[in-house]
């Protein structure tokens, strides 16, 4: 009488007949692989990668208040590391759009210089905005999702915003973008800027 | 002998009833090795390679606008949480190369640093804490990521906070990465200390940068 285990694994017991083994074995290595299949694709899901992207900017890019107040988003240059096809820049030079749904940690960071009489200073904001729609846009045009830095000193030059942000395919269509904006009147010029985005959970 | 379609895991045909022990013994290991394996990748999933530094042991400082400190762990007193080493050691935040990392993939470095003035402090007298993850070329040293931290201090404030992190791919060549730590002020009324345990590094290890296979 061959039995089971509580999941389901078949084992021979004393009353068997040794040509029931074959059968038996079998079942037994299908059903062990039925076992180890999800554990595959679960621990798959993190390790070795995970989904995660980064993007670069290292042309001077300048940021004009007076011109766009409600800030710009940067445009891409350079694809650090990506993987997950997150990116594709001849598409869409603004984002790094996640492939699979969940949480992710976003961080962005940027250097940059404000000339020294300018007495506002400027934000770093994480968007799932489409820029394609208009990227040099006022509030009233379009709606925007934005998580801002507080605004640091007017001298200061190392602006860094991370956050952690929830994307489901169902509810974006865009991906994560970065703006930069201030409140007054502002020249910003960005030496480097880069945005780095990694998957942390599922949202089930 | 059968194999199951995916794994591969094996199991007696009818004739085989002579050579079952074998083909238990193979059974066995070859669960074995799968098992393991399945290990090895849930321990990167729940257990990255990881590290914590505090210090220094004993303050830094008092340190003139003149001074440049490098605020790099090794012979600074520093405690360390680790689950991994580097060569048998202890890592270290150093611009010494092949302190730092032990493996290739996407690493996450963040800082926490408390500077405190001596005495007077000049308003809006900078405080300034920068980071470079750097590669030694054979070119001489390539820069992968610079970061930091530059604030105003208030004159009615002595103790100030410093904060930043960075998301940057180490190589295979790990023992080429190191870095650089520099913190500097203008507080001309006074100098500047870093407090015992008034630095805070972290490094965690996010995954490969190979493109995913499974979902």
């Amino acid at each position: 009488m061959v039995a089971d285990t509580s999941l389901g694994l078949p084992y021979q017991q004393g009353t068997d007949r040794a040509c029931d083994a074959p059968d038996v074995w079998c079942d037994f290595t299908n059903t062990l692989e039925t076992l180890l299949l999800p554990i595959d694709t679960s621990t798959g899901r993190l390790s070795p990668a995970r989904p995660c992207a980064k993007v670069a900017r290292t042309t001077t890019f300048t940021v004009n208040d007076a011109t766009n107040p409600g800030g710009v988003p940067i445009p891409w240059e350079t694809v650090v590391f990506d993987t997950d096809n997150m990116v594709d820049l001849t598409k869409s030079q603004y984002e790094i759009t996640p492939q699979r749904d969940g949480t992710y940690y976003v961080l962005t960071t940027m250097s940059g210089t404000t000339p020294s009489t300018v007495t506002t200073s400027a934000t770093l904001g994480v968007s799932t905005t489409d820029w394609a729609t208009n990227p040099f846009f006022t509030s009233s045009t379009i709606p925007i999702h934005i998580d801002q830095c507080p605004m640091l000193e007017t001298s200061a030059y190392f602006w860094r915003l991370g956050t952690v942000e929830i994307f489901t395919a169902a509810t974006s269509t865009f991906g994560y973008s970065t703006v930069v904006s201030s409140t007054g009147s502002l020249v910003l010029t960005i030496a480097t800027i880069m945005m780095a985005v990694y998957w942390v959970s599922d949202v089930v | 002998m059968n194999f199951t379609d995916v794994l591969r895991l094996p199991c007696p045909s009818d004739g085989d009833y002579a050579a079952l022990s074998v083909y238990m013994q193979r059974l066995a290991e070859e669960i074995e090795a799968k098992i393991l394996a399945q290990r090895a990748l849930i321990s990167d999933e729940t257990n990255p390679p990881t590290a914590i530094w505090i210090g220094p042991n004993i303050a830094i400082g008092p340190f003139s606008t003149a001074s440049i400190v490098e605020l790099s762990t090794p012979g600074q007193g520093f405690g360390v949480f680790t689950n991994y080493t580097v060569n048998g050691n202890l890592p270290q935040v150093s611009a010494t190369k092949g302190l730092t990392f032990n493996e290739a993939g996407v690493w996450h470095f963040g800082f926490c640093i408390t500077s405190v003035a001596s005495g007077a402090v000049t308003n809006d007298s900078n405080r300034l804490f920068r980071v470079q993850i750097a590669k030694g070329t054979s070119g001489g040293t390539q820069q992968i990521e610079l970061f930091g931290r530059h604030i105003n201090a208030e004159a009615t404030i002595a103790t100030d906070f410093l904060t930043g992190q960075a998301v940057f791919n180490v190589d295979t060549e790990t023992a080429k990465y190191g870095i650089n730590t520099v913190f500097t002020h203008t507080n001309a009324a006074s100098n500047v200390s870093i407090p015992v345990n008034g630095v805070y590094y972290w490094a965690t290890r996010i995954g490969s940068t190979d493109s995913i296979e499974v979902l």
